[in-house]
Order: C-alpha cells, then sequence, then structure tokens
C-alpha cells in the first residue's frame, strides 16, 4: 500500500516530524506518550505512524495507533483497511476478516485490497 | 517517569502494593490517547466526576468512565493500551513498569467492553485484569472483554454455551484472545490468556479462541472459538463510532465463502474453520460430558 504524505498541512507537518523522535528504543516517557497521541489525532500522520511502527516490527503499537485515529476519524477508510490488514499479520486471521467485511470495496484500490485479501487468506473475485 | 523507575524493581513492587491506597494518586499510569465522546474520571479522594481531556495523565487508582457512544484509548507507559468502548468502567489499580524489567498491573472493568493490547517488552510483562465474575491473566496479549448484558447476549448466540445456562446480565463476562498467533509476523510474543473463576482455569492460547464466565460463582466456559457473529459485535462495542460510520454492505461480497448469519454478521471460511453457507463451522464438535467443547 502506498505510503501516506504528511505535507498537507503544516500542523501535519509540525506533527510528522515529531513522529521522527519518537525512538523506536529510547526509554518511554509522558511526553513521547503525548506525541503518539498527537500524531494519531490526524488521519494522515497516524497512519504514517502506524506504518512506521509495522515497518520496525510493532505491530501491536501499529494497530493501537490505529484505533485511535479510528476513533476520532471513523470514516478514516485507510485506516480501517490497514487494520484489517495489520490484524491478519499478527496471525488474527478472523479478527482482520471481520473488520473486512466491514468495508466498502468501492473506497479501495483493487491493488491495495488484494494485497489485502491475500494477507488475510481470502480468495479474490473472479 | 523517574518516579515510575524508581519504584519498578522487584522489593518496590512490593512494597508498592502494601503502600498503594497512600500513594495512589502520586502515581501516574498513562494517558488519554484518544477521545471520543464523553469520557469521565472520578478518585476516591475527588469522587465527583471531571470531565477527560486527550493526553491527560491518568494515575493509580482513577475510576474511568465512558458515557453512551463514546470511547477511550488509554495509552500506557510502556505503550500497552486499553481501549474501552461506550458505558464501560475500569480502574488501573496498579501498574509498575521499568523498560528493563518489564511491566505487571493489575486493572478492574465493571462493565462494558474493553481491549488490551502489550506494548514493549511483552515477553517480560504480566498483567491481570478482573471482572465482576473471574480474572484474566495475561502474557504479551491482545485481548477483547465485555461485561454485562451484551456479553450475555453475544454468548446466548454461541452454540458453545449450553442453552440452560444460568447469565447474570450484569456480571457475565465474556474474554477472546485476539493474538498475536504463532503465525504471527514482527517479533512478537505469542498471546496467552489464563481466564479464571470459581477456582477453575481456562487457558486460551489461540486467536479467536474464547472464555465465558456466566455469572459470579461459576467456572469459565471454554475454550471456543467465539463466531464471527461475536467478535463483530465486540468489535462493533468497541469502536462505536466506526460501526455508525459504517451504512450500507461492506465487502460481503468481494470476500470468498461467506455466509450470513443473524445479526447480518459474515462468516467467511479459512482453512482451519471451513465454512458452506448457512453452515455451523463456527461452532464446536459435540460437547463432553462436562459440557465443554473440545477444541476444533
Amino acid at each position: 500500500m502506498n505510503s501516506v504524505s504528511c505535507k498537507r498541512t503544516a500542523q501535519a507537518i509540525a506533527i510528522g516530524c515529531a513522529i521522527a523522535l519518537i525512538s523506536p528504543l529510547s526509554a518511554e516517557t509522558f511526553e513521547e506518550l503525548d506525541l503518539l497521541s498527537d500524531a494519531s489525532a490526524d488521519e494522515e500522520t497516524g497512519i504514517q505512524l502506524a506504518q512506521e511502527q509495522a515497518a520496525r516490527g510493532e505491530l501491536l503499537e501499529a494497530l493501537a495507533t490505529l484505533e485511535r485515529v479510528l476513533a476520532t476519524e471513523p470514516k478514516a477508510h485507510d485506516a480501517r483497511l490497514l487494520q484489517a490488514y495489520y490484524l491478519c499479520m499478527v496471525d488474527d486471521i478472523r479478527g482482520g476478516k471481520v473488520a473486512l467485511s466491514k468495508l466498502k470495496k468501492k473506497r479501495y484500490e483493487e491493488e491495495d485490497l488484494n494485497v489485502v485479501y491475500a494477507q488475510c487468506g481470502v480468495e479474490q473475485e473472479g | 517517569m523517574k518516579r515510575q523507575l524508581l519504584l519498578s524493581s522487584i522489593a518496590a513492587t512490593t512494597l508498592i502494593l502494601t503502600a498503594a491506597p497512600a500513594m495512589a494518586e502520586d502515581v501516574e499510569v498513562g494517558i488519554a490517547g484518544a477521545i471520543k465522546g464523553d469520557v469521565r474520571v472520578s478518585t476516591q479522594d475527588k469522587p465527583k466526576e471531571a470531565r477527560v481531556a486527550r493526553k491527560q495523565r491518568f494515575f493509580w487508582g482513577d475510576v474511568i468512565r465512558t458515557k453512551k457512544k463514546s470511547q477511550l484509548h488509554i495509552l500506557l507507559l510502556d505503550r500497552s493500551t486499553f481501549t474501552i468502548g461506550s458505558r464501560t468502567q475500569m480502574v488501573i489499580d496498579r501498574f509498575v513498569y521499568d523498560p528493563n524489567e518489564g511491566r505487571s498491573f493489575f486493572a478492574r472493568i465493571f462493565e462494558g467492553a474493553f481491549r488490551f493490547m502489550s506494548g514493549r517488552n511483552d515477553a517480560n510483562s504480566g498483567g491481570t485484569i478482573e471482572t465482576p465474575t473471574g480474572t484474566i491473566g495475561i502474557r504479551g496479549t491482545a485481548l477483547d472483554g465485555i461485561v454485562g448484558e451484551e456479553a450475555m447476549e453475544i454468548a446466548e448466540e454461541e452454540a458453545a454455551i449450553p442453552e440452560d445456562t444460568d447469565h447474570d446480565e450484569d456480571t457475565a463476562t465474556l474474554i477472546v484472545l485476539r493474538g498475536p498467533g504463532e503465525a504471527t509476523e514482527g517479533d512478537l510474543t505469542v498471546g496467552e490468556i489464563d481466564v479464571t473463576a470459581a477456582g477453575e482455569t481456562v487457558e486460551l492460547n489461540q486467536p479467536g479462541f474464547a472464555a465465558y464466565i456466566p455469572r459470579e460463582g461459576s467456572p469459565p466456559i471454554g475454550p471456543f472459538r467465539l463466531s464471527f457473529a461475536g467478535l463483530g459485535r465486540i468489535q462493533d462495542q468497541l469502536q462505536p463510532s466506526v460501526t455508525r460510520a459504517n451504512s450500507g454492505n461492506g465487502l460481503v461480497k468481494a470476500l470468498a465463502g461467506i455466509a450470513v448469519i443473524a445479526g447480518a454478521a459474515l462468516i467467511l471460511s479459512d482453512d482451519d474453520d471451513p465454512v458452506e453457507p448457512n453452515s455451523t463451522a463456527d461452532q464446536p464438535s459435540p460437547k463432553d460430558s462436562a459440557g465443554r467443547p473440545p477444541i476444533d
């Protein structure tokens, strides 16, 4: 799936830059938690953060980030598809399929859907 | 933070356990990472509820409550998370974390739906969640739980739950392990849960496996594989805003091997759980003499 740009707004840029400060290996602080909260308050930066966490293998943290995004942006279609994808990556195949079943196909590129279908072991149409 | 670390040695943990009531308000456990709707917090010393704002700190002993159509995502210091759905009440009584030693916590859920997902150092970390009917011991885990009437209603639709089960709609507890499973990607600890009630323990060690405690004093029923419908209903409780955002048909037609069951929930085929339309593949094999279904 395509990476999401964080350059649309000044706020997104600021939050996106803050994401870079959230080191995967640094000691946890409450200020760091604030940054995580800020990043996931915006759909684009939240998805970007989730993708970065997933790339580091922090899949549960990536899922948590998407949950925060969806709490405030329930129609964040990319976040919902990514959530299904990551659920299947942590071997919660049934949970991923339930999440998938609630999406609308017309919202997504076929290529993206096929990636998620493959991860979740869903047979494709045709 | 320094205070957290100072308190995190094993010896200190023992001290914390005994000193908790007096120190409760001083020990931060996490923040409100995301909020939807109306979320309230109160303490033993300040019983009048105050509205919670995003990034607000939570402390030992805070009583957290979500109202109708509300949701809260709690970020704990080790980046573990609690998500609680609408009309949920909980307390994090104790949370101790050392990046080198791991994390332990004790939390109580009085009513409503919740999800816990482990954060870092999960291999060395544990935790206990208490509900009105039992306790959940967790390790490296993502789990969903629901306490109250909705748990009872979901359980009543599950084939693994005997029809003559005596439920308590206020305290019935349903717990399901969400992962990570053995085939997980990333360097994650495979999730496990022990659900204990009335002196009996049910171990959940595969995503989708569930245990149900129908009332106080009853042992857990399970493990059983929660149906797609049941999983969907828990998801709806945890993310009510997402549920409301859904309208019309989802990807039903795009997914192969589906069957529609009661409540318009979906069943999708997968290798370990083949499903035929209108089949009962989510239902376990015939129960044994103790009324407990064998796994798969």
